[in-house]
């Protein structure tokens, strides 16, 4: 079966583990647990007519606290990086985020999840924000690991642009 | 002296201690510590992990970075940093590895963090939920002041509506004395005016400087016609308190710059400048504005014959709703939006006492590098 390395990269706090939680487990919790270090999961998925095996890592956010040790990224096939869309600093953390990889590892098959879609009240990325990173190049969708929109498409979305590449 | 027995050491450790045999093939020494039967049974019963990216995916791209590590043949750790395992049963283990060259063997230590790595996460996580309340708090504080500020705009309409009934009246054949009512009138109405649009333009500068984005395509400005224009404006009240107005127009150069910045908001920084020294100023003193400029900065000077700044006021001069010495200030803003403003072109902004009597208030700018010149520049905009 096809293997394929996938990292979720973000700020700290914007939800990548619960997302990975969602896809892979089908579970949330509203319990805030800061990721130290990595975990790595895994999951079949069917892009088209492929069985495709992801091994999803999930990174520790990166801040000043903890920064990303970009040979965790080495033969990664693509990114989801990750935002919370109730913090417009955590898109801002994103753009640099894939800078670094960009520099790092070239152009890699990504997608953008802005998160916590969910706290409608709160939230602060408008659609000429979304369309700006749109026309930036970004494939970018809001997600919630809470109620589990679109976090399988995120993934599905990733797996088919990987394939294509 | 009895010498304790190293693998007795392991075990107490609780490390699980591999050899390397070959690319991607780690043999165990000694006995497996109880972690390792619950994380990677397979290996702790046939002490072999030959296919480790099955085994540990995260491990198995540290062996890349341990491979180099064994080969150069340094004394030192290189470590993995922390990674999660989960056992059969769900558990999750922290673990982390090192790489050792101990007496030329190439040697993987793995060890279950557990207690210290609860502790380093507790103080991660207190951290970060601090990091998080300041967010929001910053948050809150931001939509207070946007809607504090949107007050002070809607106070706009009715104080207009009032100057518009104002300038009706005043070209109405009035008495005299009735006259000079609607005159005070008007006049408070512009200084309010005044004072809005003041506080307004601080808050968008101010919004601009933390939040917004450059795109560095300055349009250059004309030092010496912004200058003038400032001067003139400010002329009158120069001359109703008797103060003289002095600058050497030479100095400014000539012609449009390329600076930083855009000729409005010159105008208003280099006005507020102007405005903080006339109110400084005795009677028959003079306000000079000087330029100096050398290979990268242009500096332009404000300086006033007053009675100066007293010590205790000039570290928080720049700072906002700071007023001067016997509270001659307005209220406080004009300063800390010349410094807002400076600081978002890349200039600096600062205070001089001046030798004998009064203060200098200076700004400089970065000159940019002159770029081949591919059209004509526009017309200057004046503002009215």
């Amino acid at each position: 079966m096809l293997t394929k390395k996938i990292c979720l990269l973000g700020s700290f706090s914007v939800g990548k583990t619960s997302l990975v939680a969602r896809f892979v487990q089908s579970v949330f919790s509203e319990e805030y647990l800061t990721t130290v270090g990595v975990k790595v999961d895994k999951k079949i998925v069917l892009s088209g007519d492929q069985e495709m095996m992801l091994m999803i890592w999930d990174l520790a956010g990166d801040d000043d606290f903890q920064r990303m040790n970009l040979n965790f990224l080495r033969g990664s096939a693509g990114i989801i990086y990750v935002a919370d869309g109730t913090r417009p600093a955590s898109v801002d953390a994103v753009l640099d985020l894939r800078d670094r990889v960009r520099t790092n590892l070239g152009d890699l098959p990504s997608v953008l999840a802005l998160n916590k879609a969910d706290l409608v009240d709160a939230w602060q990325i408008d659609e000429a924000r979304l369309a700006q990173l749109q026309d930036g190049g970004w494939s970018a969708r809001k997600t919630s690991a809470k109620d589990g929109s679109n976090v399988e498409e995120t993934f599905s979305e990733l797996a088919s642009r990987m394939l294509s590449k | 002296m009895e010498v304790p027995n190293l693998t007795d050491v392991v075990q107490a450790l609780d490390l699980a201690v591999f050899r390397r045999e070959s690319v991607g093939v780690l043999r165990l020494l000694g006995n497996p510590p109880a972690w390792l039967e619950e994380v990677w049974p397979s290996v702790a019963r046939s002490g072999l992990m030959d296919s480790v990216i099955e085994v540990s995916p995260y491990l198995d791209n540290f062996l890349i970075d341990a491979d180099a590590h064994w080969k150069s043949g340094k004394s030192h750790r290189a470590r993995s940093g922390p990674w999660v395992e989960t056992a059969a049963d769900g558990r999750e283990y922290n673990l982390e590895a090192s790489a050792m060259n101990v007496g030329g063997v190439s040697t993987l230590l793995v060890e279950d963090l557990g207690a210290s790595f609860e502790q380093r996460r507790a103080m991660l996580q207190t951290a970060r939920e601090n990091m998080l309340a300041y967010e929001k708090l910053n948050a809150e504080v931001q939509r207070k002041e946007v809607l504090l500020h949107c007050v002070v705009h809607d106070m706009c309409s009715p104080l207009q509506n009032m100057m518009m009934a104002l300038s009706m009246l005043d070209s109405e054949i009035l008495a005299p004395e009735v006259r000079g009512m609607v005159q005070l009138g008007l006049q408070a109405g512009r200084r309010q005016e005044s004072m809005i649009d003041n506080v307004l333009h601080m808050y968008a500068a101010e919004m601009r400087a933390h939040y917004g984005r450059d795109n560095g395509e300055w349009p250059g400005m004309d030092l010496r016609s912004a200058t003038q224009r400032t001067i003139e404006l400010n002329r009158p009240l120069f001359a109703q308190q008797n103060v003289t107005l002095a600058w050497d127009a030479e100095s400014a150069g000539s012609g449009r710059r390329r600076l930083p910045g855009d000729e409005e908001h010159y105008e208003r920084v280099l006005g507020n400048l102007l405005g903080n020294a006339l109110r400084h100023s005795p009677t028959g003193s003079t306000v000079g504005i000087r330029f100096e400029e050398d290979a990268e900065w242009i500096t332009i000077q404000v300086e006033d014959e007053g009675g100066g700044v007293p010590p205790h006021l000039q570290a928080q001069l720049f700072q906002k709703f700071q007023q001067g010495a016997i509270g001659r200030g307005k209220v406080g803003l004009g300063l800390f939006f010349c410094r807002i403003i400076i600081a978002k072109w890349g200039g600096e902004i600062g205070f001089s006492p001046r030798s004998g009597n009064g203060s200098c208030f200076w700004f400089k700018l970065p000159k940019l590098p002159t770029l081949p010149e591919t059209k004509k520049p526009g017309p200057t905009v004046s503002k009215s």
